[in-house]
């Protein structure tokens, strides 16, 4: 017995120091680049919620990059030079294509970077023609201040015409005349609890920043949509966005709600809005309102109301979500279900999150379903159902794509899709989502833009960074909108 | 090292059992509770430990009154339930705490005890208490869960059954054994009912170095067990 138990005990703690700690975020010093490394690397590796799907030795980024950003200095501008380009080169294998990756230095240059989009520059023939982020150049020497970093529309819009994304609208029928579009004037930077309408020198400002805070951001950024029936009997609908349907002004025996009563840090940021913004943000939720009843008149009885006295007969449908960078999922929801029969349930894919700390912890495979919200009684809607794709239209907008492809009778023209097809949102409830680390004096220091599940589709299939092709490629012309023609064409057969 | 350790005890065990007095062989039946540790803490998340079972066919080496060894070979069912409680901060300020997360967890192990146990006669020559200690190795067979999300911000409310993969999990299992109970002994039978706390000390999961996130699933059983004396 004396012999024994000592063996035992002493197997067992040779077992026992196997085991090793993780570092805590919270108890890291963010005033170096050895922190901030530190910060990043425990963030993704507690969070991050792709890495079952390629195969990152995130445990070998840090043997090798820990002593890296141990020798820089945080004060040194060269040394911020290093440090950029090693987050950049521990990114640029990252598959989830929502992501993104900032970090600022200590005199506020910030990096800014985008494994996916710079993967799809990489093997293109126009690489680096488009400098969609002012980055930093790496050669140890000369680089550019950037502060402030994002990219402007006119970047945008070359940006999408670069990855095959860039279009006009013509031809349209002569009904097809509606159109409405809302503007976020005021770009969102360090702290919005400082917003105050009541009391802010610029109170419009504060205002416009709390309504679209209030709106989560989804109605912000340009968002345009236009709608109408073309001269051959087929509606048209196209989103920038897809917005949250807080922006809407509901008031039925069962949803009484409007964005007029949204609360956002204990005010009504609408009651501050100049009378020409709030005739803006009026007439912008009347049309999309507009725009759904006409969508669900047509998804019910095949007519659209064009006066008060006369409907025409649509013979089919076009979505068009080029380059629409996403959105609100709960659009996508109503969207989609207007054309399936109420009570009916379609399962368009299983998601799962983060459940637990551990890399590969992970909830279930979970369905994800488009309830019905149609009210034909032979069923969902039965003619044509065309969506419009191209390589800009992101998130949401893939969902809808495969959504409408899977359960409709329908066909995707265009070219494939960006393939960021998860979603992102409160990291605090579903623990993977968007990060950010601010200093003491509550600027973002380091922030990651990451979504918050994987997604797959019935057949097991993930379309993350591959996208969902057409049934009908059609080529870009620089001269017309071949790919609206096409979709217009075959929703009126 | 560990080899070479491994080797001695097998020798000095295979040596004690070749000397005993006698000779036990029998089954038992239990029911169970685990309680997972995090090494790091648990921060949103926790365990409930919910019941589970166990099936073992024992041997037991009695060296003399007071002394013997008990080695079994069992499978052991080691249920929790997982639940995230998140704390959402709300555009006003004040915060929102919701259960977002709840899994009920069934895990299936084969194992194999060891534990050297001290007796003491209470009554006559046929009762008796006893403690024990020991360790144990075992084998993570397979692990089903039922349940979801709690909320619903994508459409993926919803309860379902599947098996997670296991592929970056810590199949082979050991710990520590601490138990006691009470034997009554009959001519050729040994009636026991047990406790026993195992104190698991490899971790649910890989991870090395400061990726690890370990959790360790210890768990506490009351059996009976019937056993027949064959010598």
């Amino acid at each position: 017995m004396k012999r024994i138990l000592p063996i035992i005990l002493l197997i067992a703690s040779a077992f026992i120091s196997c085991t090793a700690n993780a570092v805590n975020p919270s108890d890291i010093d963010t005033s170096t680049w050895e922190g901030l490394f530190k910060v990043y690397w425990n963030v993704m590796n507690e969070d991050y919620v792709h890495f079952s799907r390629n195969d990152i030795s995130w445990d070998d980024m840090y043997d090798e990059y820990l002593p890296k950003f141990q020798a820089l200095s945080y004060d040194n501008a060269n040394d911020s030079l290093k440090a950029f380009k090693y987050f950049k080169e521990m990114a640029k294998d990252i598959t989830d294509y929502h992501y993104s990756l900032s970090v600022v230095d200590k005199s506020g240059v910030k990096l800014s970077f985008n494994p996916a989009l710079e993967r799809k520059w990489s093997t293109s023939t126009n690489a680096g023609s488009i400098n969609y982020f002012p980055d930093i150049k790496y050669n140890d020497t000369t680089y550019q201040n950037v502060n402030g970093t994002f990219f402007s529309s006119a970047d945008r819009e070359k940006e999408f015409n670069y990855i095959d994304g860039y279009y006009e609208i013509k031809n349209l029928g002569s009904n097809f005349h509606n159109s409405s579009s809302i503007t976020f004037e005021y770009e969102i930077s360090g702290d919005i609890t400082k917003y105050d309408p009541s009391h802010d020198n610029d109170k419009e400002k504060a205002a416009w920043i709390l309504f679209m805070a209030a709106l989560d951001d989804y109605v912000a950024d340009d968002l345009q949509f236009y709608f109408g029936i073309t001269n051959t009997n087929v509606a048209y609908f196209y989103f920038s966005q897809f917005p949250n349907l807080e922006i809407l002004d509901i008031n039925t025996e069962k949803v009484k709600r409007s964005y007029k009563d949204i609360e956002y840090l204990g005010v009504k940021p609408y009651e501050f809005l100049s009378t020409a913004a709030k005739t803006h943000v009026d007439n912008f939720s009347k049309d999309l309102n507009t725009a759904l009843d006409l969508l669900e008149s047509i998804a019910n009885t095949d007519k659209a109301k064009v006066s008060d006295t006369s409907t025409l007969d649509v013979k089919g449908v076009v979505i068009d979500v080029r380059s629409n960078g996403g959105g609100a999922v709960e659009f996508v929801h109503l969207l989609t279900g207007i054309f399936f029969k109420d009570g009916s349930s379609k399962v368009v894919g299983q998601n799962r999150y983060k459940a637990g700390y551990d890399r590969y912890s992970y909830t279930p495979w979970l369905d994800v379903a488009i309830e019905g919200l149609g009210e034909r009684e032979d069923g969902d809607y039965p003619n044509h159902v065309a969506i419009i794709t191209n390589g800009s239209s992101v998130s949401c907008s893939e969902l809808t794509t495969l959504t409408v492809k899977e359960f409709l009778n329908s066909k995707q023209f265009g070219s494939t899709t960006w393939g960021g097809t998860c979603s992102l949102t409160n990291r605090e409830i579903y623990q993977s989502g968007p990060y950010e680390l601010k200093n003491a004096n509550g600027d973002t220091i380091l922030s990651i833009y990451s979504t918050t599940y994987q997604f797959r589709a019935n057949d097991g299939t993930s379309y993350e960074g591959v996208g969902i092709a057409p049934t009908d490629y059609v080529a870009e012309s620089s001269t017309e909108d071949k790919r609206f023609e096409e979709a217009i064409k075959w929703a009126a057969e | 090292m560990i080899k070479r350790l491994l080797a001695i005890l097998t020798l000095s065990l295979a040596a004690l059992t070749l000397s005993a007095a006698s000779f036990l062989v029998g089954a038992e039946a239990g029911g169970d509770l685990n309680f997972i540790r995090a090494g790091k803490g648990y921060r949103d998340y926790k365990y409930v430990p919910y019941v589970g079972a166990s099936l073992a066919l024992p041997v037991s080496v009695e060296f003399n009154d007071y002394l013997s060894l008990d080695a079994s070979a069992r499978f052991i069912w080691k249920n929790y339930q997982y639940q995230r409680e998140a704390t959402q901060t709300n555009s006003d300020g004040t915060t929102t705490t919701a259960k977002t997360l709840d899994l009920k967890v069934r895990n299936v192990y084969i194992e194999f005890p060891l534990t050297i146990n001290c007796s003491f006669l209470i009554f006559r020559d046929s009762s008796k208490v006893f403690v024990g200690a020991g360790g144990y190795l075992g084998y993570w067979i397979s692990s089903s869960r039922k349940g979801g999300m709690l909320i619903d911000d994508f459409g993926s409310l919803d309860s379902v059954n599947d098996k997670p993969d296991l592929s970056h999990s810590n199949r082979f299992q050991y710990g520590l054994i601490a138990r006691c109970g009470y034997i009554f002994d009959t001519e050729n039978f040994r009636n026991t009912i047990s406790i026993e706390y195992d104190f698991a000390i490899s971790s649910l999961n890989k991870g090395s170095k400061v990726s690890s996130f370990p959790t360790y699933n210890s768990s506490i059983t009351v059996a009976y067990s019937l056993l027949w004396r064959v010598r």
